[in-house]
This record gives C-alpha cells, structure tokens and sequence, in this order.
C-alpha cells in the first residue's frame, strides 16, 4: 500500500504493508509516546487503520527546552 | 476495523492507552478540564484571594497552564492571574516563542511582563554559549544556567508583582522525568521538595510553586493544545543537552511497551513523599535559608545564581530588578 507521510518538515511517498497508524509509526521506528498522528487533516488515535492513498501526518509533540 | 468511537458515540481522536478509553475531541477536553479542576482541588493549590504568576514560555504547556487558569480562575472577583516570560536570549527559538506569548495574553486580556536575562544578569544564553565555544566556562552546561536562571528570574519577578503563587506549565512527563533524575543523582534534597503541592518551609522571599498539569502526560497536553488552539508553537531550543534527555527517551520506551508505567511511577513516588519528607526534615534538608550575597531564598549559603554568576563577573545583589515591557 502508498501513503503520503509528512515527518520532522519532510514528506514522502512510502510503500508499506502496514495497516495501522501504529504499524506505521513501528516502520519508521517512531515512539508512539512522542506524536500525534492525523490522517487526511484529522486527529486519529494509534489503533486506526489507514488505506491506499491517505495522507499521513505524524507531529512531535515532546518539548525541549 | 470500524472507526473507534468515544463513549457518547462520535468518532474517537485519542485512545487513553492504560485505562483503555476512546474519547472523542469534546469528551477528551472535558475530562481533560476534569482532571485539572481535581488536580487543583484536591491538592489545595489555589485558594482565596490569590496573585498567581503563570510562567509562560509560549509553548504548549504554558500556554495551556495559562488559558485553564484564565478559564477556571478568570471570573473569580478575588483572584488576578498575571502572565510572565522569562526571555533568555536565544535567537530564532525565544524571539519566536515571545510573540506567541504576547499573541495570546492579548487574546484573553491577561496582564504580561517579559524578563530578560541580559538586561537582569549582564548575559543572554547565546553569550554564554558564545564564550563557552571560546573556551570559557568549558564546564557551563546550558541547561543548568538556564534553569537556575530561569526560575531565579521568575520567582523574583512573581514576589515584586506581589503574587502569592508561581503557576508553571510542568506536566506528568516533566516530573516523572525529574523525580527519576534526582535518585539517579541521589538528590534527596530536591526529591523531598517534589509533589503535587508545594513542601518547602515558609519564607516570605520564596513563592510557592503550583503545577496544575502535573498528573496529566505531554501527549495530551498537547492534544488538548491542538484541538483549542491554545498553544501552536512547537520549536525546541537548540541548546538541549544532559541527562534529562536521556531519561526522557528511556521513559517513554518503557511506557510504548507498557501503558500507564509513568502513571504508576508518579503515583509511587507521591506515595513515597511523606516519608521522604520527614527523613528530610529530621535531616534539615527542608530548610530554606537566605543567600549571603543576594539575600533571595536558597538551602546553603549561596545560592546556585549567585554560584554561577560568580563564574561570569556579575553580582545580582547590587541590581534592581528590571520587569520589561509591560504587555496589555
């Protein structure tokens, strides 16, 4: 499956067999505890399931500092 | 698999892992408003006629810390809530953060006042750091300078406003952080001082701090940040370094392979406290004495900004304080 995934201001297509946001926060090798994660401009929680085409994005919300 | 769905039907945003519910954006905010109210209710934090100083950084947490007093506080005859940033120099990161501080004091009619390390301790952070990649000061870690500072800065700031508590945005990840810091160092001292409400003994120089967010994690304060726009500035500061961030990665592995580890952990410890405290106080760690050099409230006899300005050639004791730019 093709997602669109925008990460740390970069966005890229991605080829993955994952099914769920937290499969593909696994592949990328990102810690849940440490993002939210929206789907198509909507906040979903880790154990949604994502489809051909959607559009990832994944915003880092531990501080520093 | 079926959108999950919040207990009253609509579509889910955020799954609370340890306890296994699904809240939707409305639910979500109202348990956690919920949650701050008990913090603040059961621990006492904020009573009759009060000044509170709420610390604001323009992040997330701060900014949150600031909107819920305002919220919860706002129409109450007998409370004033003051906003105060702390500005410590730091181009590209607190330049930005500022106008995000002063954007949103604005926005809910708080009164604002900015400190600036430079013009109160003679150096910003970016002096230090400066001097520092010159081979100055070579053992100066920015994180400890800044924080020393910071709350220096802040605690004097808060008693010439006349404010009766200091409000920070410090949430569960912060303080699961810290308490797991100071027994890795064996800090009892600092453990002793921990807690949902503060523990040290009197002094009329020394604020008490509150931190309302304290039994709620980063995640969902910054959940809660998006979905009310309360806070929308998500920079880090180029200087992070030590051991916190060590901690912090180590804390949060934990908790992705078993939900509710940094609930338990605090939970824990604040069971701990009393004990804690009274070995401290038998110990005379507790006491809070007054500086030799500046006369502001610390527990030997100099305190850390006098210790470390030393390095630097200043003396806070001859200056006056300088609140800046009074924000309406």
């Amino acid at each position: 499956m093709k997602l669109k995934v925008a990460w740390m201001n970069e966005g890229k297509e991605i080829e993955t067999k994952a099914t769920t946001i937290s499969g593909i926060l696994k592949e990328l090798k990102i810690n849940p505890e440490i993002v939210l994660v929206s789907v198509n401009n909507e906040i979903v929680p880790d154990e949604s399931e994502v489809k051909e085409n959607d559009f990832v994005e994944i915003l880092k919300v531990v501080s520093g500092g | 698999m079926a959108d999950l769905t919040c207990a009253c039907g609509s579509k889910a945003i955020y799954t609370r892992k340890h306890e296994g519910n699904s809240y939707c954006a409305s639910c979500f905010k109202d348990q956690f408003e919920k949650r701050v109210k008990r913090t603040i209710r059961e621990n006492g934090l904020i009573g009759k006629n009060e000044v509170i100083v709420v610390g604001l950084s323009g992040g997330k947490d701060s900014s949150v810390s600031l909107v819920l007093m305002k919220k919860i506080f706002g129409e109450r005859p007998d409370i004033r809530i003051i906003a105060v940033s702390i500005d410590e120099g730091i181009e590209h990161y607190r330049d930005k953060s500022l106008e995000v501080t002063k954007k949103l004091t604005r926005k809910l009619g708080v009164d604002h006042y900015i400190v600036r390390f430079k013009s109160n301790l003679g150096s910003s952070i970016d002096d230090v750091m400066a001097a520092k990649a010159q081979g100055e000061n070579k053992n100066l870690n920015s994180c400890t300078f800044c924080g020393v500072f910071r709350r220096y800065l802040l605690n004097r700031a808060a008693r010439e406003l006349g404010a009766t508590k200091v409000c920070t945005g410090h949430n569960m990840d912060d303080e699961a952080q810290a308490v797991l810091i100071n027994y890795l160092k064996g800090d009892l001292k600092r453990l002793a001082r921990m807690g949902p409400k503060p523990a040290l003994k009197s002094n009329d120089k020394f604020i008490p701090r509150i931190k309302p967010l304290r039994d709620l994690p980063e995640k969902e304060v910054a959940l809660y940040a998006l979905i009310t726009k309360a806070g929308n500035y998500w920079g880090e500061c180029p200087y992070v370094s030590g051991i916190r961030f060590e901690v912090r990665d180590f804390l949060n592995d934990v908790e992705s392979k078993h939900s509710g580890t940094k609930f338990s952990f605090l939970r824990t410890f604040d069971a701990m406290l009393p004990v804690l405290r009274e070995s401290a106080s038998k110990s005379g760690l507790s006491e809070i004495t007054e500086c030799e050099n500046c006369g502001e409230p610390c527990s030997g006899d100099v305190c850390k900004a006098c210790e470390l300005l030393d390095k630097l050639d200043v003396n806070i004791a001859k200056q006056k304080m300088l609140l800046q730019e009074l924000v309406r």
